[in-house]
């Protein structure tokens, strides 16, 4: 299926309008004000973004999983992931009470816990960096296309379609065999696969903020190209941005696991997607050895909605199109 | 858009489709369920792997998979026979040779009033026809087996007359060196000065002279081999006991494995001990550990890469490190790394620690290291024989510094991401030398991007391995310096870069002998070298995992002796022997009744019908009472 | 712009699209590496180095890169994809073989979930709030969360291997049975049986994403002054769901179901290579590990082809039954 997140709409209070930034005349101190109004834009949309259930939902799951990465050697210790390790206990043992074999463990004596602590930071890094290069690809793209017009936008926007086109899995599949298995490359492949999305998105919203009379104000005042897209469109589409790059990072994480299942991980660093690829292919579900294969798939699908539903939450706050009937 | 619309419309067509799915898979299962209780007369054997087939044809193809296919199909010369690999002429179509006192000229005695799958005449012609062709265009299979064949002479219907070009034991009959397919010249003969066309021909379905032969191959499925009903064996007391063999390929070993636990075949090739492990125990299932011809080496980037070739021709290249390249180091790490613990652990038993490239059941020259040299792991006999090697830790940084370029040894080890089992021993090895000070840094890549390392020459350990013919020639040539990569970008055999002029002396040698008994010592002096200069570290002889239902099938012909292959797949004779329990046939598979898949997928779409059509009932109805 | 203007206008495009296809193709695959040096290393030696560089001829491999392209762009304009490096047999028949298993399990699974997904939207985004919206929310985003592989490995250990309390019932991957060749209805019955737990995994997830686009997308219509006007006329809620809301709702989803029928031959990879559905994605993936590169040349241009039909599918149905598309 395609790379985009579909759209959805969640529980919101009434009249959830916010504007990060207000558009007047310049006022006397224009940083300055602009600066007070955009944090308290900050304390609006958070104080929104409490009340939805969802989004708190969401955000703690993530904030668990981020601090089980961050804390990984002291959750479980590194050792445990080298077979050599004196700690690893005997071969595909199902789980027990006994840390840190409460998941059991590999065909190696290594504990599954250890494993999925540990396969968190790559999977959860490859999913960050990987968006931040399909973030920044798509936004580059779109936003020269939408801001420009002309003959930039038709063989920028033309590119876009075509990669649009081919088919993804194939084509990171293709991608990943070429450069190798390493998290360069997953991560590489990620990123240049999945932008022109986003790409498109941005160059929609960059086309309708472009003809706002405030833009045009500014415009013919003789504001610089720069200035524009920095002062008025970037701090416009951020939002918008920002829910886009959170929905991301879950089709990125869930891109991972596939390509990493399919042996295009790299093998010397964990990541969830590896886990569960070693475990297929070391029989594990043939012999009925659960708990490798259940612990990793539901740390990847705990992640992915997490970063989902906050996604849709901030969505629901920063873009309100929406009218609740 | 319209806004009337027909939607309710749309979900009464729903509905009736539904309804009348539900209705139709009725009927096909009831239609289904008839036909499957109608016994099918035909005994089936179906044997499973997770390897496609690289092609049919015997002149193109090089698996393990293509090679038990044609052992069906195709006849060697002489067979090997199934006990040890030794020449078997009581089941060949040759039944005697005779040996020119020059050792240079082999008469070859055929059984009389042979007959290929289609009725046509088995003859010398066939026989000398195929060997003169593969002297001709020098396939790739078969090469080295006619290396020393002038050309091939008939001498009438059964009798035909090999000339060497030099005196040699190989052709004697002593041993069996030409692991060649004989091919029928009226089919094949149409090649004889294009062979190119040949090696295209798909080779299905197929004219020969075994006891089956391929009837049709689907791609990624599955191939169908028929008996042959002029099958010359069948005179010798070679009949088969079953009517038809398919090889099922999977594309997972799971699949693979609940297949034979449901019965859909009757044996399976495995990878996974885990799989086989939990197989065993299944009841009605045999699970074996075959010790075939089959082993796992680390290999060095041995240093020729940095000398010049005495014979010329090849050009040092290469960022291999120095440790790697001095045989006394080499010899180190051999005591470094604990092949049985590998085994354990990481084989998970499947396997024998090695020590030698020429496996213990080569037809000739088996050879162990002297008592007094075997190198048995020990970590503290290998620090101190590292620091007496010259290598110390001279700058206190933990890893011992090379006496050369006083460097420190950090080597460049490449796993193969295509195996696992390569990946799970690179951590083992890297704790072993890390615990004497040798820095080992892992990489795991892609078959073909090692295989460009490899031939740059920019590795210094990798982990590997090869699947040897039962003869020791092939698995000794490898380490000739002819077979080195000349350059990065051109294949080489010799993967080490091993180069050694009295080893490829001794390799002429154990080609041009005369006595068979010479050439097994020639053969042991070879390895011997090996040893001292240790090219390849080795690790295991793995096992060929496999299991069958042995409810349904027994008889397995085991190649080589108690332990090897059931199937025996350097000839046809386990294909030949199997037999199938009681009324085990191929009608049996089919379960009896309608499939639980079609129950549910019955029971579902009655469901789904029968809500859409309350629920748009209900909806009439808050309609009518609007 | 007229309609056959626009008609016009979106054809060229898909034909620019697709040349773009065949050029990328072309130099993608130039760029995986030599095909020949893999197959030699994985002989382990039974290839010799003469056969490889004959091997190399047959392939057009010795020819300069603008060569190649040029052969090959002629060739594929002919409608002839190459000889497969691996199989020895047209592209084309590779493809054929396996095209009918893909569209089979794929193309049922995709009208099963849009089906399915469009129902359970229209039916959570009219009762929105109620329990039923938030149990099928949760649904529908755990699902949609789910790498289907994962829980396709979950079905199998259940209903096919039978781990635990759960009844190996399933036949084990594979299109249809071995042995015996069942013919007419009982092969259908059988493939029917082979595909059930493939079918349910893929429908299972797919349908969050139509669910969850058919639900905002009829939000997002309930808002819109029309429904507004025409509850405000007094009309019943059935028949402003009916006649208003759920067909102007229908529009987006619609076009989203038709881009998904152009990737429904792209197959499901992860999902046939775990049921061992020999079709053209487990075909796909296999064809790396061959190095097969005319096949993957032709699955890409196949792949991209269909995706590019069912968007120009798209865009002129779109245009057909919302005129205001276009004039822009």
């Amino acid at each position: 299926m395609g790379m985009k997140p579909p759209p959805l709409s969640t529980e919101r209070d009434e009249g959830a309008a916010v504007t990060l930034v207000e558009h007047g005349p310049p006022p006397a101190e224009p940083k300055e004000i602009a600066r007070i109004r955009r944090r308290e834009a900050r304390q609006r949309v958070w104080r929104q973004y409490r009340k939805n259930k969802m989004g708190m939902a969401g955000l703690i799951i993530l904030v668990f999983f981020v601090l089980v990465a961050i804390f990984a050697p002291f959750v479980a210790n590194t050792c445990g992931l080298d077979p050599t390790c004196p700690s690893t206990g005997p071969q595909l043992a199902g789980p027990s009470l006994h840390y840190p074999f409460w998941f059991g463990t590999d065909d190696l004596g290594r504990p599954v816990l250890t494993l999925t602590v540990h396969g968190a930071r790559i999977s959860l890094l490859v999913g960050l960096v990987s968006t931040i290069i399909t973030v920044v690809l798509g936004t580059v793209i779109g936003l020269v296309a939408g801001y420009y017009g002309g003959w930039r936008e038709t063989i920028l926007m033309r590119i876009t379609d075509w990669f649009l086109v081919i088919p993804f899995l194939p084509l990171a599949i293709v991608l990943a065999a070429l450069l190798g298995a390493s998290l360069f490359s997953i991560i590489f492949v990620i990123g240049v696969t999945s932008w022109p999305s986003t790409a498109r998105i941005i160059r929609a919203q960059v086309l309708s903020l472009k003809t706002r009379s405030y833009v045009e104000r500014a415009r013919a005042l003789g504001a610089s190209d720069w200035h524009l897209v920095t002062r008025h469109i970037l701090p416009n589409v951020g939002p918008l941005v920002f829910a886009n790059t959170v929905l991301i990072v879950a089709v990125a994480i869930l891109s991972e696991s596939t390509l990493s299942f399919l042996g295009l991980g790299d093998p010397l660093h964990t990541s969830w997607g590896t886990i569960l690829d070693n475990a297929f292919g070391a029989g594990a579900p043939f012999a009925g050895d659960w708990w490798w294969v259940l612990p990793p798939g539901l740390a990847i699908v705990l992640v992915v909605l997490a970063f989902t539903m906050v996604g849709y939450a901030l969505d629901d706050i920063l873009n309100p199109k929406l009218r609740a009937r | 858009m319209a806004q009337g619309t027909s939607w309710r419309g749309i979900r009464v067509a729903i509905a009736v489709a539904a309804a009348s799915a539900a209705v139709v898979s009725g009927v096909l299962a009831g239609a289904a369920f008839a036909q499957s209780s109608a016994p099918a007369e035909k005994k089936v054997f179906i044997y499973a792997d997770t390897s496609e087939p690289s092609s049919l044809n015997p002149l193109k193809g090089y698996l393990g998979t293509d090679y038990t296919i044609w052992a069906m199909e195709f006849n060697l010369p002489i067979e090997f026979a199934a006990a040890d690999f030794s020449p078997d002429f009581e089941h060949s179509i040759t039944t005697s040779v005779d040996v020119d006192s020059s050792s240079m000229a082999f008469t070859y005695h055929m059984r009389p009033g042979m007959k290929w799958s289609d009725g046509e005449p088995f003859t010398a012609n066939d026989v000398a026809w195929t060997l003169n062709y593969y002297v001709k265009y020098k396939p790739s299979n078969y090469s080295a087996d006619v290396r020393l064949i002038d050309n091939v002479e008939v001498v009438d219907d059964t009798t035909f007359v090999i000339h060497a070009t030099q005196p040699t034991s190989v052709y004697s009959g002593n041993t069996v060196f030409m692991y060649d397919y004989i091919l029928p010249e009226h089919i094949w003969g149409k090649y004889e000065n294009d062979y190119k066309a040949a090696k295209s021909d798909p080779a299905v379905p197929a004219v020969g002279s075994g006891p089956f032969v391929v009837q049709s191959y689907t791609q990624g499925d599955s191939v169908t081999l028929v008996r042959n009903p002029n099958y010359w064996g069948s005179e010798i007391g070679l009949t088969p006991h079953v009517d038809e063999i398919i090889y099922k390929i999977y594309n997972d070993e799971n699949q693979e494995a609940a297949a034979l636990q449901q019965g859909e075949i009757d044996f399976g090739y495995f990878d996974s001990a885990n799989i086989l492990n939990s197989l065993s125990g299944k009841p009605n299932i045999t699970t074996h550990g075959a010790e075939i011809p089959l082993f796992d080496e680390l290999a060095f980037n041995s240093g020729s890469a940095f000398q010049d070739n005495p014979a010329g021709g090849f050009v040092p290249h290469g960022t291999g490190s120095h440790a790697a390249a001095d045989p006394a180091f080499r010899r180190v790490v051999r005591e470094a790394v604990n092949s049985q613990e590998l085994v354990d652990k990481v084989y998970g038993g499947y396997a024998v620690p090695a020590d030698s490239p020429v496996q213990p059941d080569a037809t000739t020259g088996n050879w162990d290291p002297p008592a007094d040299d075997a190198l048995p792991f020990n970590l503290d006999q290998a620090k101190s024989d590292l620091t007496a090697a010259g290598y110390t830790d001279t700058d206190g940084d933990g890893i011992v510094n090379d006496p050369v370029t006083g460097d420190n040894v950090m080597l460049q080890y490449f796993t193969r991401t295509s195996d696992q089992n390569t990946i799970k021993t690179a951590p083992f090895v890297q704790n072993w030398l890390e615990q004497i000070g040798i820095g080992v840094n892992v990489q795991s890549v892609s078959t073909g991007k090692l295989t460009s390392i490899i031939e740059a020459g920019n590795y210094d350990i990798f982990h590997w391995g090869w699947y040897p013919n039962p003869d020791p020639n092939y698995i000794l040539n490898i380490f000739t310096c002819e077979q080195r990569a000349p350059e990065a970008g051109v294949y080489g055999n010799n993967d080490s870069f091993f180069c050694d002029a009295e080893y490829d002396k001794l390799y002429d040698e154990q080609l041009s002998v005369t006595d068979p008994a010479e050439r097994a010592q020639v053969v042991q002096q070879m390895q011997q070298i090996l040893w001292d200069q240790m090219p390849y570290v080795m690790i295991a002889y793995t096992d060929s995992l496999e299991a069958y239902r042995s409810d349904r099938f027994t008889n397995f012909t085991i190649q080589p002796g108690e332990k090897g292959d059931l199937l025996a797949t350097w000839g046809p004779f386990s294909f030949i022997s199997i037999t199938p329990v009681g009324t085990a046939t191929g009608g049996n598979r089919a379960s009896s009744g309608v499939p639980a898949g079609v129950w549910i997928a019955i029971v579902a779409a009655v469901l789904i019908a029968a809500g859409i059509f309350f629920a748009a009932r209900r909806r009439r109805m808050d309609e009518d009472r609007a | 712009m007229n309609t056959r203007r626009y008609f016009v206008s979106k054809l060229l495009q898909a034909l620019l699209t697709l040349a773009f296809v065949l050029a990328f193709n072309f130099f993608l695959f130039r760029g995986i590496g030599d095909p020949v040096t893999q197959l030699l290393r994985e002989s382990r030696g039974d290839l010799s180095r003469s056969a490889a560089l004959e091997l190399e001829r047959e392939l057009g491999l010795d020819l300069p890169l603008p060569q190649q392209f040029v052969h090959y762009v002629g060739q594929t304009l002919q409608g002839h994809l190459g000889v497969s490096t691996f199989y020895a047999t047209p592209v084309r028949t590779v493809i054929a073989q396996r095209v009918w298993a893909t569209v089979l399990l794929v193309g049922l699974s995709t009208i099963a979930s849009t089906i399915l997904g469009i129902w359970i939207g229209i039916a959570q985004g009219w009762r929105r709030g109620s329990r039923f919206d938030q149990g099928m929310l949760g649904f529908t985003l755990f699902t949609y969360s789910m790498p289907e592989f994962w829980f396709g490995l979950l079905m199998i250990m259940a209903f096919s291997v039978g781990v635990g309390p759960f009844p190996a019932i399933f036949p084990t991957g594979g299109y249809s049975s071995t042995f015996p060749v069942y013919h007419g209805f009982a092969h259908v019955t059988d493939v029917l049986n082979h595909m059930l737990l493939p079918f349910f995994v893929l429908t299972v997830s797919y349908l969050g994403e139509y669910s969850l686009i058919m639900r905002s997308s009829l939000l997002e219509t309930l808002g819109e002054d029309f429904i507004v006007t025409a509850r405000a006329k007094g009309l019943r809620d059935t028949a402003v769901r009916r006649k208003h809301a759920v067909p102007n709702a229908l529009l987006p989803t619609m076009t989203v179901t038709i881009l998904s029928f152009g990737f429904v031959i792209s197959g499901a990879i992860t999902i046939e290579t775990i049921f061992n559905w020999n079709g053209l994605g487990l075909l796909s993936f296999t064809a790396i590990g061959n190095r097969d590169f005319p096949v993957l040349q032709g699955l890409f241009l196949l792949f991209s082809a269909s995706v590019i039909v069912a968007n120009l599918v798209a865009d002129l149905l779109y245009s057909y039954l919302d005129p205001r598309v276009r004039a822009a």
